[in-house]
């Protein structure tokens, strides 16, 4: 996921919490390995360099997620898409680019410029493993952070009754966030640089808006605020209306 | 394994620094003192390259501690354009077009050599032993030959010759190479440069002087230049061999005239591999019908990439970011007992940046190519009365192998350098 991961655990049993981050930090190795579409060794890398050939046989885990962002491209009305990568503009759209196999988890490409791009998820699907990993090993308050644009909180604070987050606008202006068992997700520029294309135009969302999404669902929070990045503004309460959210915040301003 | 070659790599930085520093050319302070008299400069070529290094002379008043007393060039228009430049800056040179009355006649302390390539040569040899210090534009000289006779006039008058290759006065250039001798990309397994330019090389010749052709455009010509090899290809030559601390043992090249069949007798497009010692290659190619690429010089380390010319280092493993702010100050206000909100999503969010990691620059605050600190460092050593010897040797090997590519390219044969032109 090229990115930090802070885990915040706190109590008195150290060893356990050492325990708590080594099982997160190998899960989230595990799961580098099947959703990077960067190293040559991850199974989303070589389903991108083969499956248009042939179909393609993967993991159970892949299978689940791919028939997740099929659902998710129909709740965002397809401003959230997993194969925007690749994709030539003359292919720009709303044909369906993959062929999945229920019987075999199998995955076949139906274009051959498309590939997988999990960016925009894969720290929403790192987020609910971890969740779960808490939950079993009876952790009741912890703070899971990938480069603070994709945060769980269970539980709350040592000193407070939640999490407490300012959420800063361009403007400096805060919207105070009282988290204790939710995720959010935040999507804009990065340092200023455009990075999300909108998947129905192959353009660079340039606006300067940051979407913040707070949610009880990781992988939810990471997918609408990508796609509330892409889709115009006037798309947005269609989209959300998809969604169980409990919060939406825009720069300075709420939804 | 990585470990230990980086120990080696320290072990043998350790030796390298000390030879780089007693090497470097940063004497001013103490050269400046060591004489009140001024230098008196000449400029013996005023073309295009002699003018720029003119006005760097006189517009930046590099150096206090010198005058420009003569110019010369047997081209008039040339020379009229010198004149006129002096002028502007209310100085009066005297005027040559035959460099060797110049020498007899003027008084000068060094020169500065700007004549096209196969002049080098015996106006160089000529200077060295009349005493007068030279700073001779790069390549050396056209044949192998005269670059071996420019250095034995060197080394038997004692007199200093500099050659041009600017990018060893650059502080940007000095401060990559230190930390690349000191270890910091690792071993050096590969090295690349390239110059793409998208211009034919010619320059204009008035229409009722046709015959004027082959003197102005001199770099078309074999007879005056090895075209890209000799003009372009030596100035990245020198810095990988600088980059390794040594020479090639061989080249393999080959060009053609494949766009411009306008007459012109070298390559306008080429290739070359040279092999070092330990096995290292620098793979180089040059052309001059598209500039996409641009110009430069790769150096290619297990631990990292050097963009020289771009001033850029790409990490294998980028530094690892800074804690994110928000959660480093949650911790923080944890660790001291406090419930503060923490803040996120604003311009204090370092987003992650890996994905599209461009690198990192090299160094800061270097202005220019290093033509400027080259003049300034010419006029020290000649205070000094001493160079640093490496320096010329940067100059005579990559003059040297810059020709072996051309005797490559014409024989279709792996290169290597034959004994008398071994200097040490």
């Amino acid at each position: 996921m090229n990115t930090r991961m802070d885990v915040v655990l706190w109590g008195n049993d150290y060893s356990l919490h050492c325990e708590v981050f080594e099982e997160i930090k190998k899960k989230t190795i595990d799961l580098e390995r099947i959703f990077s579409r960067f190293d040559s060794q991850a199974e989303t890398f070589y389903v991108n360099q083969n499956a248009f050939k042939k179909e393609l046989k993967v993991s159970s885990v892949l299978f689940k997620v791919i028939e997740s962002c099929i659902e998710f491209k129909n709740l965002t009305e397809g401003y959230f898409d997993v194969c925007y990568q690749g994709r030539m503009n003359e292919d720009l759209t709303e044909r369906n680019d993959l062929q999945l196999n229920n019987n075999t988890s199998g995955i076949r490409f139906l274009n051959d410029n498309i590939k997988l791009d999990f960016g925009a998820i894969g720290k929403g699907i790192a987020l609910a493993h971890v969740r779960n990993i808490l939950k079993l090993y009876g952790i009741e308050n912890a703070l899971v952070s990938f480069g603070e644009s994709s945060v769980l909180t269970v539980g709350r604070h040592p000193f407070g009754e939640y999490w407490p987050f300012s959420f800063q606008s361009q403007n400096g202006i805060n919207e105070e966030l009282q988290l204790t068992n939710d995720c959010i997700s935040i999507s804009g520029l990065h340092n200023g640089m455009a990075h999300i294309k909108n998947p129905k135009t192959g353009q660079l969302c340039q606006s300067k808006r940051t979407v913040c999404v707070v949610t009880d669902d990781p992988i939810s929070a990471e997918v609408l605020s990508t796609a509330l990045i892409a889709a115009p503004i006037e798309k947005h309460s269609q989209i959300l209306e998809n969604f169980k959210v409990r919060k939406v915040l825009y720069n300075s301003f709420s939804a | 394994m990585k470990g230990n070659r980086r120990d080696f790599i320290k072990k043998t930085a350790i030796a390298g620094a000390g030879l780089a520093l007693a090497a470097s050319p940063f004497g001013r302070t103490f050269a400046a003192l060591a004489s009140d008299k001024k230098v008196r400069l000449a400029v013996i070529g005023t073309g295009s390259r002699g003018r720029y290094l003119m006005e760097l002379l006189l517009a930046q008043k590099v150096n206090p501690n010198y005058e420009l007393v003569a110019v010369c060039d047997n081209y008039g228009p040339s020379l009229n354009e010198a004149v006129a430049l002096a002028k502007r800056y209310k100085i009066n040179p005297k005027t040559y077009t035959d460099y060797s009355q110049l020498i007899n006649q003027s008084p000068v302390d060094g020169v500065i050599i700007a004549t096209p390539l196969h002049q080098h040569a015996h106006i160089t040899i000529d200077c060295l032993n009349k005493g007068i210090h030279v700073l001779c534009e790069k390549a050396m000289a056209r044949t192998l030959d005269d670059t071996k006779a420019m250095y034995d006039a060197h080394i038997n008058s004692g007199s200093i010759l500099l050659i041009g290759h600017q990018r060893l006065h650059s502080n940007q250039y000095i401060n990559a190479l230190e930390r690349i001798h000191n270890g910091e990309i690792g071993v050096i397994g590969q090295m690349k440069a390239y110059w793409h330019r998208n211009h034919n090389w010619r320059r204009d010749v008035p229409d009722n002087q046709p015959d004027l052709e082959r003197k102005i455009n001199w770099r078309l010509y074999k007879e005056y230049s090895a075209g890209l090899l000799t003009e372009l290809m030596s100035h990245q030559l020198q810095v990988a061999n600088w980059a390794m601390k040594k020479y090639p043992v061989s080249v393999m090249a080959t060009g053609s005239i494949q766009y411009y069949k306008d007459g012109r007798e070298v390559p306008d497009n080429m290739a070359a591999i040279f092999s070092y010692d330990d096995g290292t290659q620098f793979i180089y190619d040059s052309m001059t019908i598209n500039k996409a690429e641009g110009c430069e010089e790769h150096i290619i380390g297990d631990y990292a990439t050097m963009k020289l010319e771009s001033n850029n280092i790409l990490r294998e493993d980028p530094i690892k970011p800074e804690p994110a702010p928000g959660i480093a100050q949650l911790i923080n206000d944890i660790q001291n007992g406090l419930f503060k909100s923490a803040p996120i999503g604003g311009s204090s969010w370092a987003a992650e940046t890996a994905v599209s990691y461009n690198g990192e620059e090299i160094y800061k605050g270097q202005d220019g190519d290093g033509t400027r600190e080259e003049i300034v460092h010419f006029i020290d050593y000649i205070q000094q009365k001493s160079s640093p010897e490496w320096m010329t040797k940067e100059g005579y090997y990559t003059s040297i192998w810059s020709l072996l590519t051309e005797k490559s390219i014409e024989s279709g044969e792996r290169i290597t350098c034959p004994d008398k032109y071994l200097i040490g």
